[in-house]
């Protein structure tokens, strides 16, 4: 290419072309690059520090397609942002095909159906994942030690606990990312871990066996969130040995699967209705609605994800629970296990066809599938590239977040 | 009959050179396909032979030379498929062909984007953004100025204030 000291009858520069025509250029750019690009010129500046130009880079890499108004009018959405998301889930996914896959075996197993699945990045970057079994222990898994020895699996590994529970562990999560644990499941008792320690201690444990199996646990700051099989969400003291705080009976019949943020609890029972609660005041529920039967629900962006038994995914809005879009992940009405939606993509985990990711709603299209896992996949977690499945034979499959990206 | 002359289509550059160019050729611009069919001038044994030159006032005759070539090189490819769902978003793969015929100066490779836009000739478009997508990757600020001879127009204090509202992205 001749630089632009080279004669041309020509004088048009790159900036002389239309807003359209540079957009259209910069597209396929990292979007990153093209922020940096605001330092060339102050009319580049002017065009790329424009959150319109955003909002139109991310219906040009969604085809043409808005995003839902929930989701734009959500108080943590920036459009440069999840324009940047896009991007970066479009890369994970394409590379994907690429990747060896690592999976657990023999002792670096459980021994039965993973239904706890955790994805966490250390302080200092080191990337681990938590999960727990019907067989009652809780395993850590270390994901540079199984990216850097694929062979050598007893390295696996990092901290394991058995009988951590008196049942099976059916759901965990950390408090403030930091070193603490919670982890709950069938035996009504939810228990607060200090994982800095090896084997890992546990600070509290409260039993409550008058609400029931815990169904999902989240951790909230200072409190632990639980929903129950008895009907009700239950909260936890997380630095008064847990002691509840505060109850209430949020459906008919079990709840089984809850998410959080801000004051307000989203919670799906086996009424078949979606629920918001506010942390603040229990007793009021602020909107109630009846969806359809769903295994999992999933809060991002303002809206909640529900993954739905006939091989769906339902999008509601957070504010009001109004429907917002839904899509069909599976063509054969196989369920969908559970459904993860991040800042540029939407993955759900199907009963028979593996792990499918998405491009951003309304209208998603399919960036990939794993295809049929070995066995039944139960459980999976997805934390900036890189995921971790939990089957149903106990074993766990790892993708690596590519180092590329 | 065939007709040697049977579907030539003439147009006019901006500073009035007249081409005649194939009906199959100059289908790949859908600004000119679409005036054709308003025209009534798309059917087989339609005279345009003695039709006025449609005049394309955004083009000028060497750019248009261009244009022509790359559609008469390109004239059988497949059409794109309508939805741009299969749009592509790699950069890595211009084919050979385009790469030699877009190694011209750099304002005539813009010249060549607003012509491939105007003309509406998808594929022209996508690879010449291409090309300039590809000669800003991996650049420095600096760089690109250089590059596309861009004059630094911030004063000092702008360049710093800048620098602090981009320093959470920039590594």
């Amino acid at each position: 290419m001749e630089g632009p000291g080279s004669s041309s009858q020509f004088e048009t520069n790159l900036v002389d072309l239309p807003r359209e025509l540079l957009m259209k250029i910069f597209e396929t750019l990292p979007p990153k690059h093209v922020y940096k690009m605001s330092r060339v010129c102050r009319l580049l500046n002017r065009l790329i520090k424009d959150d319109s130009w955003w909002m139109n880079q991310i219906q040009r890499a969604l085809n043409g397609v808005r995003l839902p108004i929930a989701e734009t009018k959500d108080e943590e959405f920036t459009p440069f942002t999840t324009r940047d998301a896009i991007y970066f889930e479009e890369r994970r996914w394409a590379a994907i095909a690429q990747e060896t896959k690592s999976i657990t075996e023999g002792s670096c197993s459980h021994y039965a159906t993973i239904d706890a699945v955790k994805l966490f990045k250390s302080s200092n970057g080191a990337r681990f994942c938590i999960t727990g079994a019907r067989d009652r222990s809780l395993k850590i898994f270390n994901l540079d030690a199984i990216k850097n020895s694929p062979v050598n699996k007893d390295t696996w590994v990092n901290k394991e606990k058995e009988g951590a529970h008196e049942g099976w562990i059916w759901s965990v999560d950390l408090v403030n990312e930091q070193n603490e644990l919670l982890s709950a499941g069938w035996d009504s008792t939810v228990c607060l871990w200090d994982i800095d320690q090896r084997p890992f201690h546990c600070i509290s444990r409260k039993i409550d066996a008058e609400n029931g199996a815990v169904t999902g646990i989240l951790a909230d700051e200072k409190v632990a969130i639980c929903s129950r099989f008895h009907s009700t969400i239950t909260i936890h003291d997380i630095n008064n040995n847990l002691e509840s705080v505060g109850k209430v009976r949020a459906h008919q019949g079990a709840i089984t699967s809850i998410a959080q943020k801000g004051h307000y609890i989203y919670s799906y029972g086996v009424d078949r209705k979606l629920r918001i609660t506010d942390k603040r005041n229990l007793k009021e529920h602020l909107s109630i609605r009846n969806v359809p039967n769903s295994l999992n629900i999933c809060l991002n962006s303002g809206l909640v994800y529900l993954a739905t038994s006939s091989g769906e995914v339902h999008a509601y809005r957070a504010d009001n629970l109004s429907p917002s879009h839904n899509f069909r992940v599976v063509p054969d009405g196989n369920a969908v296990r559970q459904v993860i939606k991040t800042k540029g993509s939407v993955l759900a985990l199907t009963q028979l066809g593996g792990l499918k990711s998405f491009s951003l709603a309304p209208a998603p299209i399919e960036m990939y599938s794993t295809g049929k896992f070995h066995c039944e996949p139960c459980r999976f977690d997805y934390l900036a590239g890189d995921v971790a499945v939990g089957c149903g034979d106990g074993s766990v499959t790892f993708w690596h977040r590519p180092v590329d990206l | 009959m065939a007709d040697a002359k049977k579907g030539m289509i003439k147009i006019s550059s901006s500073d009035n050179e007249v081409y005649s160019v194939e009906r199959d050729v100059i289908r790949l611009s859908t600004t000119i396909n679409t005036l054709l069919q308003d025209l009534g001038m798309d059917g087989d044994g339609v005279e345009t032979e003695n039709a006025d030159p449609i005049p394309l006032q955004n083009v000028n005759s060497a750019i248009l030379k261009k244009v022509i070539g790359w559609c008469q090189y390109h004239k059988d490819d497949p059409v794109p498929a309508e939805d741009s769902d299969s749009r592509e978003k790699r950069t890595d793969d211009i084919p050979s062909w385009d790469v030699e015929f877009l190694k011209v100066d750099q304002g005539t490779l813009f010249e060549l984007i607003l012509a491939a836009n105007y003309l509406d000739i998808k594929g022209l478009l996508e690879v010449t953004c291409k090309t300039v997508a590809n000669m800003i990757r991996g650049k420095t600020v600096e760089d690109i100025r250089r590059t596309f001879n861009i004059k630094n127009d911030f004063t000092p204090e702008e360049e710093e204030q800048i620098r602090k509202e981009n320093a959470w992205c920039e590594d």
